[in-house]
């Protein structure tokens, strides 16, 4: 288990240098010019535009800047911002709470309605009621989080005005109103999806010979959905969570950017639009980190929760 | 059994939480309110040297001051500076205003003046306001309330910088003490202005509060707070508006005006704005070289049943010259004369047709346009191109991000056939929608001559103008060049946009200006409960 362990943090290693080399690579290859973009945007003259340069190490050969970054990050330093001059490693420290807790309220948001639906959509099977719940899950699965963000602003801000309609306030609690639209917006593009895995996972635990046995026992109905289907079918769901919760972390770019909520998203979107290298890198490669990071935590749990897996 | 169970419950929890939660806003129990205005984006420093963007400069703007400041038509005002003259043209001389203080208490000095403009012209700061001080040779103290500016040479319009943020002062002392931080949130800013920093949580808001000892007592800060929220998306900030949690905020595309304005509880301030929606020819490379060419496109392009369509009422018709009726600052009889002498390219397919004909290229030409998404700019490119086909010249539509347009307009590359891009004066001077556009010396790179347009004896006439202090000769000479290079026809000037600020009823006591960007927004504003 232990060796296990070691060796999956190991294939983190090259995962994470191929995703330095290439998000600074591709920063690169934008035509944006950072220099242009700092000095304004506006008129400026070439003197100006040298001193911006210098003051960024813009002119240096590519390797030259590859390693001074890629150095840095080894440390726990992922450089300045350009546009902000505050370091992108406690940028993005400052930010970070506020995501996770959109993407946990997103996450618990979505299994909350995908678990109870597919469960009724299995029980169902082939039921006017499955094929509603079906086609309402596709419709939220293709409508994009800024389409359903400013119909839910407009809805319950603009004309009902039970909620905020955009920021974040102080603290857990005060975020949870703030944050319930967006993570809600959230919640609904992701949900076709673990609503499909409950669905057929039920579908298939109620055709197995266990919950067969547990019907002719005559066990209630109610017992044996939720007793013996559902705790099978959850498994799969689980692993579906885990890589929802990288999904859900680019899906918070768009819903940041509407709700104008200052977290990894956001932070993500102004650098783009500064051609602030740093922080498209720092932010990029911490998103890339948390993706794996989560996928290793998942698989370890998997084993936990199942106890037919075992590593080795 | 238990663990299901507690999941189906916590998803009925969900529910009703997310139906029963209504608004119950924050009491705000700051004398004199709280006002929150709302940003597109997030501010790039706590630091006038950094100011020069829609963002930065309304929360700097609360902080720090200028020498001077702009009247809401451009009209320079005392401010920091109680009174200034000019003995020569190439000396400055400024007197400070007494019993100034910052808001820490200490009183403001000439040091900390002259260190403030040194600190902008250094060009370890790498500031974008530089250029603005480019002719000042140097500053010196000539007593405890007075300040001379010597120039290399004379400069007509270095009068405006210093109601700028180019012109702002900080405390040389709090800059000393904190050199690390200067400018990042937990290094702040301290300047004399109305509001004092209190916090900056990056990418969300930024907080200020009253400063009570404030010099021009009763035209400060009336408000006891002001919140800054970053809020990107205009339909977000028009649903604030509805909902009381913006009080103002100052950027709103087009379309989303028209939505604000039928908002019982919001006023909306629109100007004719110091501002051009321009388009530019490549004058540097074929085909559009060829002023012909370059005039049979202007001429089969219509302009008005654009501006009717898109712009509507949200601008003016420019009638192809880059300064519109208000930025006629002086001699506005002249400016007045020329606009309505001066050769407008009205649509007019039969002159299309004569151009081509004489043009190099009677058979048509070929060539690429760049613009970006913005609703004017994508529409006129389309117009441009419809125009242009109908006269054989083929023109293909490159789409840009905003972020690349603008990398691509001020490149020195000028790897274009021909650009679009919106344009806003820094100064309420004719000159600054002039010398811009048609200056040989600005082709190069961060250079906003973006036709390449060079013509000496233009650039004679703009050199010349630059350094009289005469107003109405400079008015003459500025007609006069772009006279010569009208008939060259290097730029289509599509119109006039307004700028629009929307706010609360509440808010009261801001004049919109064209050049806002250098205004303290919140200044003697008040906010009714």
């Amino acid at each position: 288990m232990l060796s296990y362990f070691a060796r999956r943090l190991l294939q983190l290693v090259p995962a994470l240098f191929l995703a330095s080399v290439a998000v600074f690579a591709i920063v690169r290859l934008s035509p944006s010019d950072p220099a242009i973009l700092l000095a304004g945007g506006r008129q400026s003259s070439p003197a100006t535009l040298a001193a911006i340069r210098a003051k960024y190490r813009l002119g240096e050969s590519l390797p030259r800047q590859y390693l001074a970054w890629a150095g840095g990050a080894l440390r726990g330093d992922l450089g300045e911002s350009y546009r902000l001059k505050q370091s992108v490693s406690s940028m993005i420290a400052q930010r970070l709470p506020l995501t996770l807790q959109l993407i946990l309220m997103s996450m618990l948001l979505s299994l909350a309605a995908a678990v109870p639906l597919g469960v009724i959509a299995a029980a169902n099977k082939g039921s006017a009621l499955d094929r509603i719940i079906t086609a309402f899950a596709l419709a939220a699965l293709s409508s994009p989080v800024f389409l359903t963000g400013i119909v839910g602003i407009l809805v319950f801000a603009y004309y009902l005005g039970w909620l905020p309609a955009f920021g974040s306030g102080e603290g857990f609690f005060e975020n949870f109103r703030y944050l319930l639209l967006p993570s809600a917006a959230l919640a609904l593009n992701m949900l076709a999806l673990s609503l499909r895995v409950t669905r057929n996972g039920m579908i298939e635990a109620l055709g197995s010979n266990y919950v067969q046995t547990a019907i002719a026992k005559g066990l209630p109905r109610r017992s044996v959905l939720l007793k013996h289907a559902l705790r099978n079918a959850l498994i799969p769901l689980f692993t579906v969570a885990g890589l929802q919760i990288g999904f859900l972390l680019t899906g918070t770019v768009l819903v940041e950017y509407t709700f104008g909520i200052g977290g990894i998203g956001s932070l993500l979107v102004n650098g783009i639009q500064s051609s602030d290298y740093p922080v498209i890198q720092g932010a990029t490669l911490f998103v890339v980190a948390f993706f794996l990071l989560v996928n290793l935590a998942v698989d370890l749990l998997y084993a936990a929760i199942d106890p037919r897996i075992r590593y080795s | 059994m238990k663990r299901v169970g507690s999941l189906v419950g916590l998803s009925f929890v969900l529910a009703a939480a997310l139906l029963s939660i209504s608004s119950c806003a924050k009491k705000d129990g700051v004398s004199g309110g709280t006002v929150v205005f709302a940003l597109t984006g997030d501010i790039a420093a706590l630091d006038p040297a950094q100011a020069y963007d829609f963002t930065t400069n309304p929360v700097v703007n609360c902080i720090t001051e200028g020498l001077l400041r702009f009247s809401p038509t451009g009209a320079l005002l005392p401010n920091l500076a109680e009174k200034w003259e000019s003995p020569d043209p190439t000396t400055y001389i400024y007197t400070l205003r007494k019993g100034v203080k910052f808001q820490d208490g200490s009183p403001l000095t000439p040091e900390d003046v002259i260190f403030s403009l040194n600190r902008v012209r250094d060009k370890a700061t790498a500031s974008p306001l530089a250029w603005m001080l480019g002719s000042v040779k140097d500053i010196v103290k000539v007593d405890d309330s007075t300040i001379k500016i010597a120039l290399s040479q004379s400069d007509a319009q270095f009068r405006y910088a210093l109601a700028t943020t180019a012109g702002h002062v900080i405390s040389k002392a709090y800059y000393e003490a904190h050199k690390a931080n200067f400018g990042k949130p937990d290094g702040g800013l301290l300047g004399t202005g109305p509001f004092k920093y209190v916090s900056w949580k990056a990418g969300s808001e930024i907080v200020l509060e009253r400063f009570n000892d404030y010099w021009d007592k009763g035209n400060g800060a009336k408000v006891g707070r002001a919140v800054f929220k970053v809020v990107p998306e205009g339909a977000t900030r028009v649903a604030g508006l509805k909902t009381g949690e913006i009080d103002a905020t100052a950027i709103l595309p087009l379309d989303l005006i028209a939505v604000a304005q039928k908002l019982a509880n919001v006023d909306i301030q629109g100007v004719e704005g110091f501002t051009d929606d321009w388009v530019a020819f490549n004058t540097s490379r074929a085909p559009f070289d060829d002023p012909q060419l370059r005039k049979a496109v202007i001429y089969s392009f219509d302009s008005k049943s654009l501006l009717n369509a898109i712009v509507k009422d949200g601008g003016v018709a420019a009638g192809n010259q880059p300064v519109g009726p208000a930025l006629w600052t002086y001699a506005k009889d002249t400016w007045q004369a020329y606009q309505s002498r001066a050769e407008g390219y009205a649509y007019d397919p039969a002159k299309a047709k004569a151009a081509i004909a004489a043009s190099k290229h009677p058979k048509g030409a070929k060539g690429k346009i760049l613009t970006d998404g913005d609703s004017l700019r994508i529409n006129a490119a389309q117009a441009i191109q419809a125009g242009a086909k109908s006269i054989g010249v083929d023109l293909a539509i490159e789409k840009l991000s905003n972020e690349e347009l603008t990398s691509r307009q001020f490149s020195g590359k000028r790897d274009y056939d021909i650009i679009l891009g919106g344009w806003g004066s820094d100064y309420p001077d004719p000159a600054a929608n002039v010398q811009p556009f048609l200056s040989s010396g600005l082709a190069g790179d961060g250079g906003s001559n973006f036709a390449v347009y060079k013509n000496k004896k233009v650039d004679a006439l703009l050199d010349q103008q630059a350094v009289l202090a005469d107003d109405a000769k400079r008015a003459e000479l500025l007609i006069e060049a772009l006279t010569i290079a009208n008939a060259d026809a290097p730029y289509i000037f599509i119109d006039h946009p307004k700028i629009f600020y929307a706010s609360s009823k509440k808010i009261k006591g801001y004049t919109l200006s064209p050049i806002w960007y250098w205004d303290d927004l919140l200044r003697g504003v008040s906010k009714s409960k």
